[in-house]
């Protein structure tokens, strides 16, 4: 098998006198989506970190690093985490899905709440966690989460 | 045919992923500090390759640890390490936590990650009251980046800012201004129960100026509530509202039709949920009108 593999990775027409070929370049990872939008209700935005644009949210959109969620007035919208964790966003709200990765100094955090009010839930603490930020204090529920 | 024999070569001696090779005169520790950036990871090492010794051949090729499973492993562990490290001395629990965190190192140093997270939460369990519950938690965020949470059920929350970690309990409420530490949380307001008029209630009045009642609503206090707000949504129009320091309110006069009520309670701090809504209906009296317009002579 790793010879056929090996052959397979020749390109087509490669003579004996040709250079080595180079190992085959990895694989772009797709981003794996932190969390998924639910039950989105009224005039809910929500703007890529990849672009500038705000975008009407619809039901069951995926989230990634930095995506950012916004409601408007009367509007309500859900987010569910990987994780099992979930937070349902009240009216005039704005959060942001915050990185995976950690960083040295800084707490991991799951979601970021710049403005509103949002309800969450784990079912299980004893095996979830999440963790909120705000502009004055970072929440965190559930089970400890440590990085080393 | 060259190339082919190359990378044939190149693949046979470049171990997988979840796989290190042995340097020169390398240890185990050395190369758990290498691969797991921790030299007592040795004993890891040791139990997932079977190995008898801490002596290694260089060119050996190690299976390292499922990432994944490690790392949740860890995070279990630092959690219950910490519980059992802030229980009280004297915590019912805490001996039997103890117990159980020694059995999930133990684990752990196996190489058996998936036992070492189950032992350890279940640790961390034990000292967590309400750990068993769904954690039911509120954040809210105000225009000057004030931040309130409240804890409805389950294990505490912690809540940190300026290197202070405060946990708030279920029940409890603390509220955390820029710049600041957390303060000790107080108990959140409950929601405030109406009692009168009771739901449906279909009052008769005689009209005075077109306009029906009074009315009166009433509610239960809260504990802890300095003052309770009041909105009674009528059928068209503006709604009324009155902050209070009682639990009841006399309505003014008001036009006949159906009215929905809630009521919230306030303290310093806090602006509880509204009540469940409440609706009562105010209607002309008939029979007043009538006496008024007999021709009895």
């Amino acid at each position: 098998m790793p010879l056929a593999l090996a052959l397979s990775a020749l390109p087509i027409g490669c003579t004996a006198d040709e250079k080595p070929a180079a190992p085959p370049p990895a694989p772009t990872r797709q981003p794996e989506p932190r969390a998924h939008l639910k039950e989105v209700r009224g005039d809910v935005k929500l703007k890529r970190a990849t672009g500038d644009e705000w975008l009407a949210a619809r039901e069951s959109l995926p989230l990634f690093e930095n995506d950012k969620v916004r409601t408007a007035a009367g509007a309500s919208a859900r987010v569910l985490f990987s994780n099992g964790g979930m937070v349902n966003l009240g009216e005039d709200a704005l959060i942001g899905i915050a990185e995976t990765r950690p960083r040295p100094g800084q707490e991991r955090t799951d979601l970021t709440v710049l403005k509103g009010q949002v309800d969450a839930a784990l079912e299980t603490p004893a095996t979830q966690s999440l963790s909120v930020s705000t502009p004055s204090a970072t929440v965190q529920a559930g089970r400890e989460i440590v990085f080393r | 045919m060259r190339s082919a024999l190359f990378f044939l070569f190149w693949l046979g001696t470049t171990p997988s992923e979840r796989e290190v090779v042995v340097n020169e005169r390398e240890t185990l520790s050395q190369v758990a500090e290498r691969t797991l950036g921790d030299p007592n990871g040795a004993s890891e090492l040791k139990a997932l390759n079977g190995l008898t010794s801490d002596a290694v051949p260089a060119g050996t090729t190690l299976k390292l640890p499922p990432t994944e499973d490690r790392s949740r492993a860890l995070s279990a562990l630092a959690a219950a390490r910490n519980a059992v490290a802030q229980a009280d001395r004297n915590a019912a629990r805490r001996e039997e936590a103890s117990a159980k965190l020694r059995e999930a190192e133990t684990q752990f140093q196996s190489a058996d990650y998936v036992a070492a997270a189950k032992t350890a939460d279940s640790a961390w369990a034990l000292l967590s009251p309400g750990a068993g519950q769904p954690s039911t938690f509120r954040v809210k965020v105000d225009e000057e980046g004030e931040t309130t949470v409240s804890v409805q059920t389950g294990p505490p929350v912690r809540v940190r800012a300026e290197d202070k970690t405060q946990p708030v309990n279920a029940g409890e409420v603390v509220r955390v201004a820029k710049g600041q530490a957390p303060p000790a949380p107080e108990a959140l307001l409950n929601v405030p129960q109406p009692r009168m008029p009771t739901d449906g209630h279909r009052f008769k009045f005689a009209p005075v100026k077109g306009q029906l009642g009074p009315v009166t609503l009433t509610w239960h206090a809260v504990a802890g509530a300095k003052g309770y707000e009041v909105e009674v949504l009528p059928p068209e129009g503006t709604p009324l509202r009155r902050t209070l320091s009682t639990t009841q309110w006399q309505l003014p006069m008001l036009p006949a039709g159906r009215y929905r009520w809630t009521v919230r309670a306030l303290s310093e701090s806090q602006r509880s949920n509204a009540s469940t809504e409440r609706l009562f209906e105010l209607t002309e009296d008939k029979v007043a009108l009538e006496v008024g317009k007999t021709n009895w002579k």
